[in-house]
């Protein structure tokens, strides 16, 4: 089950929208919203660190706001985004990285909005946290993951407004 | 075992409900029955502590089926054929099985801060269950007030190694050609990978 998975997100890697595409008889599926996913690499603060601006619609003071969750970082590095529409009746994957990604399976929308989320946060072939979420708009959930050299990954996800 | 006419004038007397020579009769015979007054006393007891709990208002959670359920109601007293109906002060002989008093002031107490509290986070993304198939992995969650996030922190995980390359994307919705590697340098600047001359670089700092 893994494996097919697995296959199934490095499928939608490679080849983003045939998946649907393949269904052209159900027209364009329909779409509860959109997130951002970014996997980002926290280390030590560097003074040297150049100030750019990532390519996504972000929220507002991520930098600070992911300094006050992991205070002993300073530096958070973008080593990947996604910008990815949530499907109603299909998976969604996030893929900022191929190495570290996440499942997202629509349970439809939340009351007072948002949405509900079944989410899987995988490492290559394996799961490593299964959630139920209610993600709201603009409210970011910031997922701990593995270390990594100097400091933490973690994964940010978003649903835009 | 009381009737439920008693019941009935007991709860009456607690909603401050009974006519003066009622409320005059009920007084007198409670005086005379120390049981009846014990029960009475807790009950007031009891709705003083609700009171003084629970907010003044609430706004009544899934409005929609609390009125289709009064509707219901209306229509078993338009026609009580139809309906089959318990005796009125039934339902009172729950609040006079021992500790269920308290058990209801406390779960009171819960509902009034449960819903203060899903109300305050209703504009905030919630993590309601985690599992990690992993049994050594632990994940713990917060809403972090100083970040307005909501933080799902996993502990015990495998590091990753330290000479392992991350190759990241970049990806808008249903936009396969915007995948690129990243150019991540190893400890002697040299990059594992190399960007494609018309991505936009990833290996920046968040913007302030």
């Amino acid at each position: 089950m893994r494996i097919l998975a697995f296959i199934c997100c490095l499928c939608a890697m490679t080849h983003p929208g045939q998946g649907i595409a393949a269904r052209p008889d159900r027209g364009q599926p329909a779409i509860e919203g959109k997130v951002w996913g970014a996997l980002i690499h926290a280390t030590a603060a560097s003074s040297d660190a150049a100030k750019t601006s990532t390519t996504a619609p972000v929220i507002r003071d991520l930098q600070q706001r992911l300094a006050k969750v992991f205070p002993e970082h300073g530096r958070f590095e973008i080593i990947g985004e996604h910008l990815q529409d949530v499907f109603r009746e299909y998976e969604s994957w996030v893929v900022p990285s191929k190495d570290i990604f996440l499942k997202v399976d629509s349970k439809g929308p939340a009351p007072g909005g948002g949405i509900n989320l079944h989410l899987q946060f995988w490492r290559d072939q394996q799961v490593l946290v299964k959630t139920d979420t209610i993600l709201k708009p603009g409210s970011p959930l910031f997922i701990g993951g593995p270390k990594w050299r100097d400091g933490r990954l973690i994964f940010v996800l978003v649903l835009q407004e | 075992m009381k009737t439920p006419s008693e019941d009935h004038d007991l709860i009456r007397w607690l909603d401050d409900e009974l006519p003066p020579l009622e409320r005059e009769r009920f007084v007198t015979r409670m005086n005379a029955d120390p049981i009846l007054r014990g029960e009475a006393e807790a009950m007031r007891e009891l709705a003083r502590e609700l009171r003084a709990h629970l907010p003044k208002t609430l706004p009544v959670p899934h409005a929609d089926f609390f009125n289709s359920q009064i509707q219901v109601r209306i229509a078993r007293e338009e026609n009580p054929s139809r309906a089959s109906r318990t005796p009125a002060g039934s339902w009172l002989e729950w609040f006079r099985l021992p500790g269920l008093a308290l058990g209801a002031a406390a779960a009171a107490l819960v509902f009034g801060a449960t819903f203060a509290w899903q109300h305050e986070s209703l504009k905030n993304s919630l993590v309601l269950t985690t599992y990690a198939p992993d049994p050594g992995v632990t994940a713990q969650t917060w809403f972090s007030d100083d970040a307005q996030a909501t933080v799902l922190m996993l502990d015990g995980l495998e590091e990753m190694p330290a000479d392992r390359p991350l190759v990241g994307f970049l990806r808008e919705a249903n936009a396969e050609r915007q995948m690129l590697a990243v150019a991540l340098q190893n400890e002697h600047g040299t990059p594992y990978a190399r960007p494609r001359p018309d991505a936009v670089p990833l290996t920046a700092n968040l913007g302030e």
